[in-house]
């Protein structure tokens, strides 16, 4: 579903993501993690083709994104670590908007019980700028779904939720790739990476330090086998951060 | 599909703007703001354009001379913006969508068009276009030449994200250098030419029917002429400016940057900024290089919070220094006027403060989230009101003393008299200070958004002026002296000041923290 080969982003002289090569296939949870300035947002940023790569590769859903960006990102939704809706549409007002940009067929009966799966639905009729933060996460995340898209790049999508929703988005997220999605999900959390995420690909200083399953990160970290991943990313990012990924 | 779901969100953003604005209406403080709007609109359509006995000839100097400034100034500074400023909502839902680049740009373009009208409304009304041979010309002439500005904005956005990729760091001073020099001298002409001073719009006249002139801003000649000529000469101008528009969109719809990225990263500056004014705030330097200040001796309890004021001062004096200096000369020159009129010199000064309240960059507005902060220090009520306004009185005052100074080495105002009128201004400086405290501490609307509110505060803080005011006139016919006037009304005022510092003290002591500190 997304292919990243040899990813680079530079600003000026600084480098901010280097060489970074990883993939996800559909119905599997990555979790991207590193310490602040890693890289994470630029490597999203980049895939989410708002970012125009220094060099290296994207490919979504079959389609490089350097090629051709409007098929490319038909396939993916974004949700952005602090979502910013436009102020002056109501909450159902912005599915209808996207389900027409992204030609989503038979949105309108699909918008009830997504309202309703995000607790939505008493501010179905409010405008975006009435919403506190975390029901601006919750819209930011309903955009998403309601068209299914192939690919899901969450950006710390649970800032700002009270424990109900994080349990609720959390379930929301595994269904999705249940169904087939893949989904990329950058994070702090790492106790919610290590449950949700079928692979975990660590970014250091631009650079991937560790990339598989949690088994292999704890190798690849020298970690014991019953070694959480907060364990395995603080031996790596700390000892280890110029070797190459696992 | 996306250009339907584009169209889609215009109309909707469109409808619901309206419906929220009439809604708005129900409430007493947003049909003052309605209201005071309609009245400055009256006032402007009354006069304000340059005056009434100036040629046709000299009018036509100043609108080309305005607008081929401000076309000007239009290209460079889009130039440094280095990509078109897109809203946050924008970057969001729509960058990482499945839209086509000309309909972005299309989608970009609308909402100025609409603004453009309300634009050349406003340039009817500043440039007195119904004094002009054909009134109605003028006024498409005004919106064609908006549009052509935001293309060639748009445009020169795009030339910028070109040239930043390859050796566009070492010019960007230059052009902020050179933005800001055109701004200031636009403004410059613009005082002179509405306070009828020196003569210049017959002075701009071979300037303006200059060969390089109308060659080089024939978007704006063409504007100018289009309320002036008539026959072939109409449809040559229009032809111009309609020419101007046409290429300069077809330009940015051919040449093709980085403008995703480019647009994303001048949309995150202009936010960083606006989010800046918002709050009030100036943009300080990231970096802060100064190291830190040694807390001067003596200074304990209030002197605290002025001293934080000072400290915020220093670090934004670069961003401050040229608007400050600018006001000073402005005021000063048009102060400075022979045979001007005492109380007419004393108005102008007076006026020296507002500059500074529009964009404060420290007081109580900007003082709000940090008043729970203020709250837990052991200081009086009172010596917390006036630690937190002194420095916003202080700030305009020392502008108008350095303006009474120079009027006062220039032989246009007697000493005693100067003194006399700083001691004024203090005061009714104060005033105005501490009764923006006082809504602070109400929150009776002090965000800089609601307008409504600040009408209001503006019609108290006028109302809390008034016994200095009518002791000045008392004072007046009594003593037939204005200074002896003056100090007499500022003895008057200090009272009220002092009674409003306890109030304030009061009710900042006891308010819901809540109500400015979000």
């Amino acid at each position: 579903m997304l292919d990243v080969e040899a990813l680079t982003k530079r600003y000026g002289a600084f480098t901010a993501v280097e060489d970074l090569s990883f993939h996800i296939e559909p119905g599997e949870v990555l979790g991207l993690v590193g310490p602040n300035g890693a890289g994470k947002t630029t490597s999203i940023r980049c895939v989410a083709g708002i970012l125009k790569p220094s060099g290296g590769r994207i490919v979504l859903g079959g389609h490089d994104l350097a090629v051709d960006p409007v098929a490319a990102k038909r396939t993916l939704g974004l949700i952005p670590d602090s979502p910013h809706p436009f102020d002056m549409l109501t909450v159902t007002e912005h599915l209808r908007f996207i389900a027409m940009a992204y030609d989503v067929q038979d949105a309108e009966p699909r918008i009830g019980p997504l309202l309703e799966e995000l607790e939505l639905t008493e501010k179905q009729d409010e405008l975006a700028s009435t919403l506190s933060r975390g029901m601006r996460q919750k819209l930011a995340i309903a955009c998403a779904f309601i068209r299914d898209p192939g690919l899901l790049l969450f950006d710390e999508p649970l800032t700002g939720l009270d424990p109900k929703a994080i349990r609720r988005i959390r379930g929301s997220i595994r269904r999705r790739a249940d169904d087939g999605a893949a989904v990329m999900i950058s994070s702090h959390l790492l106790d919610l990476v290590e449950r949700l995420c079928d692979r975990v690909l660590i970014l250091h200083r631009g650079r991937a330090v560790a990339f598989g399953t949690l088994d292999e990160v704890r190798a690849g970290a020298a970690a014991s086998d019953d070694a959480s991943l907060e364990e395995a990313f603080f031996a790596i990012t700390e000892d280890g951060a110029d070797e190459p990924p696992a | 599909m996306s250009a339907r779901a584009l169209r889609y969100l215009l109309l909707t953003r469109f409808k619901n703007r309206v419906r929220a604005f009439v809604g708005g209406l129900l409430r007493p403080k947003n049909i003052l703001a309605v209201l005071m709007g309609v009245g400055l609109i009256l006032l402007l359509l009354v006069d304000v354009s340059p005056g009434g006995t100036m040629t046709i000839e000299m009018r036509y100097a100043v609108i080309t001379s305005l607008f081929g400034f401000l076309l000007l100034i239009t290209i460079v500074s889009s130039l440094g913006q280095e990509g078109m400023a897109f809203s946050a909502a924008d970057l969001d839902l729509l960058f990482p969508g499945p839209f086509k680049r000309r309909h972005l740009l299309l989608y970009w373009f609308v909402p100025q068009y609409l603004m453009s009208i309300i634009m050349a409304l406003f340039w009817m009304l500043m440039f007195g276009g119904r004094r002009l041979p054909h009134p109605g010309w003028f006024l498409f002439a005004c919106f064609l030449y908006q549009v052509v500005t935001v293309h060639l904005a748009a445009f020169s956005a795009h030339l910028g994200i070109l040239l930043a990729e390859k050796f566009f760091s070492r010019l960007k001073p230059a052009i902020t250098v050179v933005t800001t020099v055109l701004l200031l001298g636009l403004l410059g002409v613009a005082v002179l030419i509405f306070s009828d001073s020196g003569g210049v719009p017959g002075k701009l006249m071979p300037i303006a029917e200059s060969p390089v002139v109308q060659v080089l801003f024939f978007p704006a000649t063409a504007a100018a002429d289009l309320g002036i000529v008539d026959g072939v000469d109409r449809w040559i101008a229009l032809a111009k400016l309609l020419g101007a528009a046409a290429i300069a969109f077809g330009l940015v719809m051919l040449v093709n940057v980085g403008f995703i990225e480019a647009s994303f990263h001048a949309s995150r500056k202009v936010h960083a900024k606006v989010k800046d004014m918002k709050r009030g705030v100036l943009s300080a330097k990231k970096r802060h290089k100064g190291g830190s200040a040694r807390a001067p001796r003596g200074w304990r309890g209030p002197w605290a919070i002025l001293w934080r004021d000072v400290l915020t001062l220093r670090r934004q004096l670069r961003t401050l220094i040229g608007g400050l200096l600018m006001i000073v000369i402005l005021i000063a020159i048009a102060a400075g006027r022979e045979g001007q009129d005492d109380l007419v010199q004393l108005a102008i000064i007076y006026l020296a403060m507002f500059p500074l309240w529009l964009t404060p960059p420290i007081g109580f507005r900007i003082d709000a989230p940090y008043l729970a902060t203020y709250r837990m220090l052991p200081i009086s009520a009172v010596g917390r009101a006036a630690g937190m306004g002194l420095c916003s009185v202080l700030v305009p005052w020392l502008l108008q003393l350095l303006v009474i100074v120079a009027l006062v080495i220039g032989g246009l105002m007697s000493p005693v008299y100067g003194i006399a009128a700083l001691i004024g201004f203090f005061a009714i400086g104060a005033t105005f200070v501490l009764v923006e405290g006082l809504f602070l501490a109400t929150g009776g609307g002090i965000r800089r958004t609601d307008f409504g509110g600040n009408i209001i505060r503006m019609m108290v803080q006028t109302l809390a002026i008034m016994p200095g005011i009518l002791i000045v006139a008392a004072g007046y016919y009594a003593l037939r002296s204005m200074a002896g006037a003056i100090f007499l009304a500022a003895a008057a005022q200090g009272a009220v000041v002092w009674g409003l510092l306890y109030w304030v003290g009061a009710r900042l002591d006891s308010c819901d923290l809540r109500l400015e500190a979000e």
